[in-house]
């Protein structure tokens, strides 16, 4: 471990915009010399009083959590009420091991991670992946001991903002995250962390991840500065380098303001073309963050949330449960959910099955609901019946083929069929519509859009699978290129076949909320952007200083150019950022 | 995982009353569960143990193992997955409801799924 006060500067993968500084706070323990250490007879005492107050520290704050999450009626609030008795009940047996001569931090290694380790080998799979709630109360207590929990929605580490620091998230860290007093993220790996970024932009704290070397470079402490918006992470930046993050994050908030002040605007250009601007949202609570910035809808509202919030795949109650404390909070605007859209991170289902070869191109996301038909039956039910109180749609992912949009109407008028014998309320017309993000899906929109309701262009995947690159892989992410032509006109000919088929095309992946995207988006022929409640405002703003005539000629311009970089190019001497400069 | 030592049972010896349940919820004797079994358990006088009826294939745990139902984490330690059979023990003042208490809540699987 080096940790030495000159500065380093590491790159990595930006994930999360804006300029964060702050002391890190290490999340795992890297740089536990204590835990190995023996106790003097004389301070057992003395640790156990220390280990109390830490095990105080971690119920405040699942309490804090639980509150937080309770009020929302968010199922996941229960987890942590278990949490809590789970660490009520570790407390005798820590106790009693620190007494045999040991630090508590030691005992949380001998009790809780042990236990956790037995669980973890048992065989069947569905309850050793449940070791992780065991894991997760010994991660907690662990950062209480070393006096790094964040302490309350308001404060913080007692030095000012943290930054954090770690190998890896999961999305379950992530979401803990939310309102603490923590600068910017900075990670490790880039590696399985697709989601925890969903959920980190979410949030709106800087974050940089797949940064090599970050671990054995950063001290507890030691003062960080993480460029979210360049994908840089300096360790003890100088002084000047401090000026320069200070003013950075200054700017960055002033222009925050700034633009949520134009919240209330309509999206429209200068010559009168209105678009829609909904928000991408992950749990019922987010629906105010997209509501304050002016969304008039969600666009894509993920339901893999359900899953680890119960330990299992959740029933149809509380598949309803979320759906409408989502919907109350929207009122009439149009909520957009997607069925389940399970990957091969270790928080899904998928996990618990063989592993396969290539995840990527495996049994995920729909294909696991063809696979898995009553879980995906049970989903159904539940959209079906939300359907008939409010503006909902239905949206399916990774659709490849037109027989995958049959198999799963059918299954929905299967389903419709069982609630109208039974009599339950429920709106057998809900809109369906599928996500293009399979190049057979845009090559084929023309097939497709006869048969659905609605297309939702989903850009990341997109690309991934058009120019064969996983951009959460350090060493490929620079191929991943939004602006190569291949992509474009994928692009094309799905805007194309919704025009012609008359149904509405929106994308819901981040390349329309880059500023040089949106416009060539637009000129494209794209009107719908969900976006990350976050990048809403500049998204309007920069609607607001563009003429549709301008925008046109541009997208033209870029599909009759034959390179990535040209049309980058283009498109950069075309498009000033909002906030640049 | 035997109970812990040093309780002396002063009240008149009584027989212990013991029904056996299987765990149906699919993700086994989890955290969730566990908790909600710990916390009901608190609620009654009486000691309560859950013993391991059948164990699956190649289990770290014999069967006969016991754990006390007030504790979460010896009932989260036994491992019990999903189909396992699981012996409810009580003995003391509430016995019977302690143990039809408990046994609803396996019954029901918690609360976490629907039933069949």
């Amino acid at each position: 471990m080096d940790v030495s006060n000159a500065m380093h500067v590491l790159d990595g993968i930006p994930v999360s915009g804006g300029s964060g500084v702050g002391r890190a706070l290490l999340y795992e323990e890297t740089h536990d010399v204590r835990a190995a250490a023996a106790l003097p007879p004389r301070d057992v005492e003395e640790e156990i009083q220390r280990l109390r107050r830490a095990g105080n520290l971690a119920r405040d704050d699942l309490a804090a959590l639980h509150e937080s999450l309770a009020a929302s009626r968010d199922a996941i609030a229960q987890i942590f009420t278990a949490h809590a008795a789970m660490l009520d009940d570790f407390m005798p047996q820590l106790e009693s091991t620190i007494r045999e001569g040991v630090t508590a931090e030691h005992a949380v290694q001998t009790v809780i991670h042990a236990a956790a380790a037995r669980i973890a080998r048992v065989k069947d799979p569905l309850l050793s992946q449940r070791a992780k709630d065991i894991v997760d109360v010994g991660r907690r207590l662990g950062r209480a001991l070393r006096g790094m929990m964040p302490e309350g929605p308001e404060t913080g580490h007692e030095n000012g903002p943290v930054v954090v620091v770690a190998r890896d998230l999961t999305p379950s860290e992530a979401v803990q995250l939310r309102g603490r007093n923590i600068a910017a993220i900075a990670l490790e790996q880039g590696g399985h962390t697709s989601h925890t970024a969903v959920i980190v932009k979410s949030l709106e704290i800087p974050c940089v991840t797949g940064v090599e070397g970050l671990a054995a470079l950063v001290g507890p402490g030691q003062m960080i500065w993480v460029d979210g918006s360049q994908g840089r992470v300096v360790v003890e930046p100088d002084a000047a380098a401090m000026e320069r993050a200070v003013e950075l994050g200054r700017r960055y908030e002033r222009l925050e303001a700034a633009l949520l002040e134009e919240s209330g605007l309509p999206p429209e250009t200068i010559d009168g073309h209105r678009a829609v601007l909904l928000a991408n949202i992950e749990y019922p609570l987010d629906v105010e963050a997209g509501l304050a910035r002016g969304a008039s809808g969600v666009g894509l509202y993920r339901t893999e949330y359900l899953y680890e919030a119960e330990g299992g795949l959740p029933t149809e109650d509380e598949h309803l449960a979320a759906y409408r404390a989502t919907l109350e909070r929207l009122g009439d605007g149009l909520l957009t959910i997607r069925t389940f859209d399970f990957g091969a991170d270790k928080e899904s289902p998928l996990a618990a099955t063989a592993p396969e070869p290539n995840p990527a191109l495996g049994v995920r996301s729909l294909r696991w609901c063809f696979a898995h038909e009553e879980p995906f039956r049970v989903q159904l039910r539940a959209l079906l019946r939300v359907a008939a109180e409010g503006n909902v749609r239905i949206m399916l992912p990774m659709v490849g083929s037109l027989e995958e949009v049959r198999r799963a109407k059918a299954l929905l008028a299967e389903t419709a069929a069982e609630l109208e014998a039974a009599g339950i309320p429920h709106r057998a017309d809900v809109p369906v519509g599928i996500m293009i993000e399979i190049p057979a899906a845009a090559v084929t929109a023309d097939l497709l859009a006869p048969e659905v309701d609605f297309f939702s262009i989903g850009s990341n995947d997109l690309i991934q699978y058009d120019l064969a690159v996983d951009r959460m892989n350090p060493r490929v992410e620079p191929l991943f290129r939004p602006s190569h032509p291949s992509v474009l006109r994928l692009l094309q000919r799905t805007i194309d076949a919704a025009a012609d088929a008359g149904i509405p095309v929106g994308m819901c992946g981040e390349m329309g909320g880059l500023s040089i995207y949106t416009v060539l988006l637009l000129g494209m022929g794209l009107r719908e952007f969900s976006l990350t409640p976050g990048y809403i405002p500049r998204v309007r703003r920069l609607l607001r200083t563009l003429t549709m005539l301008d925008a046109r000629r541009l997208a033209r311009e870029c599909l009759r150019l034959s390179t990535a970089d040209e049309i980058e190019a283009l498109l950069r001497a075309r498009v000033t950022p909002i906030g640049a400069g | 995982m035997t109970k812990q030592e040093g309780e002396s049972m002063s009240q008149p010896v009584t027989e212990p009353v013991q029904r056996r349940v299987e765990i149906l919820n699919r993700a086994g004797l989890h955290a969730r569960p566990a908790t909600m079994i710990a916390i009901k358990a608190k609620e009654f006088e009486c000691e309560i143990e859950l013993i391991l009826a059948t164990v699956p294939e190649d289990h770290h745990l014999e069967a006969g193992t016991r754990a006390d139902a007030k504790n979460s984490i010896e009932l989260i330690s036994l491992g019990a997955p999903c189909g396992t059979a699981i012996d409810i023990e009580a003995a003391g003042p509430g016995a019977e409801e302690a143990v039809d208490a408990l046994a609803r809540m396996f019954d029901s699987r918690f609360g976490l799924e629907a039933e069949k």
